[in-house]
């Protein structure tokens, strides 16, 4: 082993240490888009706590709420409340359904689920 | 001498898919079947090094293999022969080119993953990768000094 080896292998630990670094701290949280009957009701960062009241037409009132970046259906007046039984939610591609309010919320966002593709 | 070192990479190469490595990240492998290409590059030089190494990964396909892994295997191996080739040139000792070897092999196979995945996301892997790699190269350049040295007598004529 020589001076270049040891220059290499260092160089490329200091590049792989920086680029994990840099890799894991930029996972930003992402955003959940709201529909109501099926149209986009609204966007919000996941990233700042919020509480959102939505009453449907049929009278249903969804109470939900931003924070710790995920988002949760704190409280719906819905028979079923199978909404507030999905619990926090904050990775790209989940969602939370209240049938009876006819209200879909859905994450899209930067981080993916923890495997998007897997090939052997 | 390509027959013994073309049967010994692909013993190792399925040895090794029984080595399960503490890493918490898939696909992690040590690579041993590497040491047979860098004994053939330095005992018999590039072209050996290519033929034994092509050899390998299109026979350990059609044993063992997919045609996604082929197509992996020899992406990896084209990218670790290249750079084989380049920094043994630049005067590095078999330790580098060992990391290098195992450093290009990851890039060159995320690349594919890529390609296959379409998925930008694959590069997040890369950088943890070639933390691995680096390990890793070292015990594949380590044995394959040893091996060499040992093996001196026997290869001399070539």
């Amino acid at each position: 082993m020589n001076k270049r080896d040891i220059l290499l292998i260092i160089t490329v630990i200091i590049l792989s240490v920086a680029g994990t670094v840099a890799v894991y701290s930029r996972s930003s949280p992402g955003i959940a888009c709201i529909y109501i009957k099926g149209s986009l009701y609204g966007q919000y960062d996941l990233a700042v706590p919020s509480s959102i009241h939505i009453t449907s037409d049929n009278g249903i009132v969804n109470d939900i709420e931003i924070s710790e970046g995920s988002i949760y259906m704190k409280n719906a007046t819905c028979p079923g409340k199978q909404c507030m039984a999905c619990g926090r939610i904050s990775r790209s591609n989940e969602s939370i359904c209240c049938a009876p309010a006819q209200l879909l919320i859905v994450i899209s966002s930067d981080r993916e689920r923890e495997y998007d593709a897997i090939t052997q | 001498m390509c027959a013994a070192l073309t049967a010994a990479g692909l013993i190792l190469g399925y040895l090794e898919s029984f080595i399960v490595l503490p890493v918490h990240i898939p696909g992690v492998r040590i690579g041993l079947a590497n040491i047979v290409s860098l004994m053939a590059f330095y005992i018999a030089g590039p072209v050996y090094a290519v033929t034994v190494t092509c050899l390998r990964v299109i026979l350990s396909a059609v044993l063992f293999g997919s045609p996604v892994s082929f197509i992996y295997s020899i992406s990896g191996a084209v990218m670790a022969l290249l750079g084989m080739y380049v920094f043994s040139k630049a005067g590095f000792s078999i330790y580098g080119v060992s990391v290098a070897c195992a450093v290009l092999h990851n890039t060159a196979q995320i690349c594919v993953a890529f390609i296959l995945v379409g998925s930008g996301y694959v590069f997040y892997y890369l950088a943890p990768l070639c933390g691995v790699a680096v390990i890793t190269g070292l015990i594949v350049g380590f044995l394959s000094d040893v091996l060499i040295n040992r093996l001196a007598g026997i290869t001399d004529g070539f």
